[in-house]
């Protein structure tokens, strides 16, 4: 029985690299599925929110999930592996998983950011997240009352 | 192309997650960190607020579980504008189902079930018999009647719980949630004796005091000891105090909805197999008389950690 040839797309990094991927383990990610049923005919697909370094990864993660062979154990395995990188780039591809609709990779990511969340302190989050307190001294007060089970 | 999708090179540009992001990593973290970490900025206190994040707290059966209120589904429902809402109102509000016989609610810090079995969804032997047993209405009970114990020799309560109502990867503890009118007699040295267990099987057995003054009374038979030393009556008091208190491993205290609880035992629930749970407590050794026990029911919630 002869199988019809896989398609194989381009998928361009916002730095211009090229990533060959089969069609069938690209379309996990939703943004990818979209364009490809609409008919999408460019010879490589753009993808501006998604650098090399990310790229790599999404299709490491990608290929991993796609193979009918790997267990829902070994899933757990390279996920539990996968995950270990650095906080920053933990967000960056939550980043990429959102703009991509990567709904796998997406839980996979989310999970490992609230297994931190879990154990920093308020301060601590806005550090690792890098974001300022928006919050004014009034609000914050009243958010730390209205939530001081939480706290305790 | 809006704020939130701007291209990033790299996080070192330090782009904000957006919303809905913080929203889904929230909502497996848990209630009591959802809630602490609603401190960070607004925009995690808006995520925090999500009905999304709420949903994943609730338990997956909390429809099913409303279907049996008393008061009706939409009743329940009606009155709350979001998931959170719902979920604070569970955990401080227990709402009756099965006819009367069960009230539910959840665990805050959790989102874990609780149940309460009322005493009428109980096995109370002698319970049907109005000169030992009596079933009245009272003021601060959930449910709709409570067993007021008027004088047995024999005491024996027994409850049972499916395992698959709870919620798995939970240790869970049972308590007889219980109070009295005048004085609680019959169980000053005698304590009772509670088991918990797969139904059919042998259970974890433990002594229990149902007497509200039993700890005080037990450190208190000490100094007799002292006192009367060389005094024959040391003798009397180090027996009755030995054989009570030096068995007992469980003593009531007194809840915030002012009942008195006392521990009877615990149990794991792993998900994977439904199983009765049988718990109970009895005293049909001493032979003495006992009343004085009101009883609204035997709660099972998750173990304090």
């Amino acid at each position: 029985m002869s199988s019809p040839e896989e398609k194989t797309l381009i998928l361009k990094s916002s730095d211009n690299e090229e990533f060959l991927v089969k069609e069938s383990v690209a379309v996990q990610c939703i943004t990818i599925k979209n364009l490809v049923e609409d008919g999408c005919d460019l010879d490589a697909i753009p993808l501006l929110n998604v650098d090399s370094k990310n790229l790599a990864w999404i299709i490491e993660f990608m290929e991993k999930y796609a193979d009918s062979t790997s267990t829902d154990a070994e899933k757990k395995d390279f996920d539990t592996e996968f995950v270990k990188k650095p906080f920053n780039d933990v967000l960056g591809l939550i980043l990429a998983a959102n703009y991509l609709n990567f709904p796998a990779l997406m839980d996979v990511m989310c999970d490992a950011c609230a297994n931190e969340m879990k154990l920093w302190s308020v301060e601590q989050v806005r550090e690792k997240f890098h974001i300022q307190n928006d919050y004014t001294e009034e609000e914050e007060k009243a958010v730390r009352a209205e939530n001081f089970w939480a706290f305790e | 192309m809006e704020r939130n999708t701007m291209s990033v090179e790299s996080y070192n540009d330090f782009q904000a997650l957006p919303e809905g992001c913080i929203a889904t990593a929230l909502s497996l973290t848990s209630p009591k960190d959802a809630c602490r970490l609603s401190v960070v900025t607004p925009t995690f206190r808006s995520a925090a607020e999500s009905d999304a994040v709420w949903e994943r707290f609730l338990p997956p059966d909390y429809r099913d579980i409303i279907l049996r209120s008393v008061d009706g589904y939409d009743s329940v429902l009606a009155k709350f504008r979001s998931k959170k809402e719902l979920y604070f109102h569970l955990c401080d509000n227990p709402i009756i189902i099965d006819g009367g016989n069960k009230s539910f609610s959840l665990d805050k810090g959790t989102g874990k079930k609780c149940f309460m079995l009322a005493a009428r969804d109980l096995l109370i032997v002698w319970g049907d018999t109005p000169e030992y047993w009596r079933w009245i209405p009272y003021p601060e009970s959930r449910f709709p009647e409570v067993a007021e114990l008027l004088d047995v020799c024999w005491f024996e309560i027994r409850g049972k719980i499916n395992t698959s109502m709870l919620s798995s990867g939970t240790t869970y503890a049972a308590y007889l949630v219980f109070t009295s009118k005048s004085g609680i007699y019959g169980f000053e040295y005698q304590p009772a004796e509670a088991t918990v267990g797969i139904s059919g099987q042998d259970g974890v057995k433990r002594t229990v005091c149902l007497d509200p003054d039993g700890e005080q009374r037990h450190r208190y038979q000490i100094v007799p000891r002292r006192i009367f030393f060389n005094h024959r009556l040391a003798h009397i008091y180090r027996r009755r105090g030995d054989l009570a208190s030096e068995r007992i491993t469980e003593y009531p205290k007194v809840r915030a909805d002012k009942w008195m609880e006392v521990g009877l035992g615990e149990f794991y629930v792993d998900g994977e197999q439904n199983l009765d749970m049988e718990i109970s407590l009895t005293e049909t050794k001493g032979g003495n008389w006992k009343n004085g026990v009101v009883i609204q029911g035997i709660e099972i919630r998750p173990k304090a950690e």
